[in-house]
């Protein structure tokens, strides 16, 4: 059941009971968005069904066409800010045809599932929590539950198989766009010719840096739908509570994002 | 309406379609650059080696001939008769005999390369490219760690004490020109009287040269661009040459007794011989000068008695006739 009734505590005596209290939330929280996030990817045996297939494209609209601007933005100035960071300590050792490894491999690890992961979080992560948030307000998620429609299945996995799909692609699109911009900094500022910055990027390219940044992203984009969709379905006390979850999703979101991306680095180098 | 929402919900479908079908191409693109495969690819050759130390050499590492890339590397594998290397080259190369393959650093920051060499065109082909053999690999750290532990081998030796009693030696001389002693000491020192000698010498000297210039003294002169002197002396030495020559020829009382005609020589000996017989016979007391010279002084009484008698004879003859002596003396003379 998505729809709960308010839980009540008795209040704390003492800091100790306090904490007890958060600690026991906190857990309590964190079963629950995985229960979400499992439920959501159990239906995804309903994937194909036309009406949610319908859905699924919706949100895949959503995620990534109307995303890829802001993406597109990101992701060049991000190539173009590593490029010219990194070249400018190169430069001291006459090393800048070394600037195309330095990005491509740390747009294919790091910045590429990071950006496209915090972006997608800030929009369309956000977008999700407010949209969850205002129907729980409005109490279409207790109708939903009354009429037997799984609010998981009805708006959690198309959400979840659109942003699972996504936020690799979007990882790898961020990836090669920085890149791009990087090339752009290295020939403008630091004279390095575009075919050895390509040359040399390329050369550095492998594919563990690649897939295990694809993975990265398939985990954010797990991430960022189940805290979305989570601090949407615990919205409470009407606008006001629509807005502290959508606050609530992009500051957890992100701290997720930048936990889980150093653990992920952390187990496969 | 509904026809307006179909019409929405089939460009939404052909945009999603379209954006994840070309992230899909370019990911799958991407993936195959970076794998190293090609499906376009021709005329590929492969070569196999057998390296003591592939020292990291990975898969899709370049394949280095003539400090071109002609290929990649396929795959590493450990055997036990060494590290088996196999590439894929994009170009024929033949190998001879004196051919070498061995991996190298590609930088100080890390990356490896196999190098290929194809060996001396002269001699005779390698037949089978797929038994390579290839050489210990260069290391630069192996290198830098050989060097290191030289440094430290002659640092371990005397080389330390030397240093020391060098750095012992500076300290001492350093501590001198501090004191100002010594001329570089002096130099170094506050007190100005050596500059001030060196100044009023510089100044000198420059008052030297500038009458030097100015073409003042015989030095002056010398350096002047009057060329009296120069002329004066040409024709000097001019002369001189003249009066070698002269002399050379045997020109001249001074050319003859310079010359090889040994007549005057001659001509001097038995002068001098002849001398030499009379001064004999003078001192032998012979003849009239010998006795005159000897110490025999019975001449010498002779004579003195002699004059003396004239003497007394003309004494006589003045008293007798003053004039007429006198006369006679006085015309006597004439």
């Amino acid at each position: 059941m998505i729809v709960r009734e308010p839980e009540s505590r008795p209040e704390p005596r003492n800091f100790l009971e306090a904490l007890g209290q958060k600690v026991f939330t906190l857990i309590s929280e964190i079963g629950r968005a995985s229960m979400i996030c499992i439920e959501g990817t159990l239906c995804f045996r309903h994937l194909f069904r036309s009406r949610t297939r319908h859905e699924v494209i919706r949100q895949l609209h959503i995620c990534a066409v109307k995303s890829l601007p802001v993406v597109t933005v990101v992701a060049f100035f991000i190539g173009m800010i590593l490029a010219l960071q990194i070249g400018i300590e190169l430069r001291r050792y006459n090393q800048e045809t070394l600037i195309g490894p330095a990005v491509m491999t740390s747009m294919l690890r790091e910045m590429g599932p990071f950006m496209s992961g915090l972006v997608l979080a800030a929009s369309v992560g956000a977008a999700m929590a407010a949209q969850i948030g205002t129907m729980m307000v409005n109490e279409e998620i207790a109708a939903l539950e009354i009429m037997d429609i799984s609010p998981v299945r009805f708006l959690v996995m198309p959400r979840l198989a659109a942003m699972m799909l996504t936020v690799p692609l979007l990882s790898f699109y961020t990836c090669m766009v920085g890149v791009v911009g990087g090339g752009l900094v290295s020939y403008t500022q630091l004279s390095v010719p575009w075919a050895v910055y390509w040359q040399n990027a390329m050369d550095f390219a492998n594919m563990k840096a690649l897939y295990v940044g694809l993975f990265k992203a398939l985990l954010f984009g797990f991430t960022i739908v189940t805290v979305s969709c989570y601090e949407g379905f615990r919205t409470r006390n009407g606008a006001v509570g629509v807005g502290q979850a959508t606050r609530q999703s992009v500051v957890t979101n992100f701290l997720v994002i930048l936990v889980i991306g150093y653990f992920v680095t952390r187990l496969f180098y | 309406m509904r026809h307006s929402s179909v019409n929405r919900e089939l460009r939404t479908e052909f945009a999603v379609g379209a954006l994840v079908g070309l992230l899909f191409l370019g990911l799958a693109i991407f993936t195959i650059v970076i794998s190293g495969k090609s499906f376009f690819r021709k005329n590929v050759f492969e070569m196999e080696a057998v390296l003591p130390d592939a020292m990291g050499l990975r898969r899709n590492d370049p394949v280095i001939a003539k400090g071109t890339t002609v290929g990649t590397v396929k795959d590493v594998f450990f055997a036990t008769d060494g590290v088996h290397v196999s590439a894929i080259l994009e170009a024929p190369v033949v190998f001879h005999e004196g051919y070498s393959v061995k991996v190298v650093s590609t930088s100080i920051l890390g990356g490896r390369q196999l190098v290929l060499f194809e060996g001396d065109p002269e001699k005779p082909i390698v037949p089978d490219p797929k038994k390579l053999i290839g050489e210990k690999p260069a290391d630069f750290m192996e290198d830098a760690g050989a060097a290191v532990g030289k440094l430290r081998e002659f640092l371990d030796g005397n080389a330390l004490d030397d240093f020391s009693s060098f750095a012992a030696n500076l300290k001492v001389l350093g501590a001198r020109l501090e004191n100002g002693e010594g001329t570089l000491g002096k130099l170094l020192s506050t007190d100005d009287e050596l500059y001030t000698n060196l100044n009023a010498t510089v100044s000198n000297l420059r008052s030297i040269t500038d009458r030097l210039e100015a073409g003042e003294g015989t030095l002056g002169r010398l350096l002047s661009s009057d060329d009296e002197i120069y002329t004066n002396l040409n024709a000097t030495v001019a002369n001189l040459r003249s009066i070698t020559d002269r002399l050379e020829a045997g020109e001249g009382t001074l050319g003859k007794l310079l010359s090889s005609d040994d007549e005057i020589y001659t001509n001097l000996n038995a002068t001098v011989a002849n001398l030499r017989s009379i001064t004999d016979r003078l001192e032998a007391g012979e003849g009239t000068l010998g006795k005159l010279l000897s110490s025999d002084e019975q001449m010498y009484d002779n004579i003195n008695g002699a004059v003396t008698d004239v003497r007394e004879l003309m004494d006589d003859m003045r008293e007798a006739n003053t004039l007429s002596t006198f006369t006679s003396l006085l015309f006597s003379g004439f």
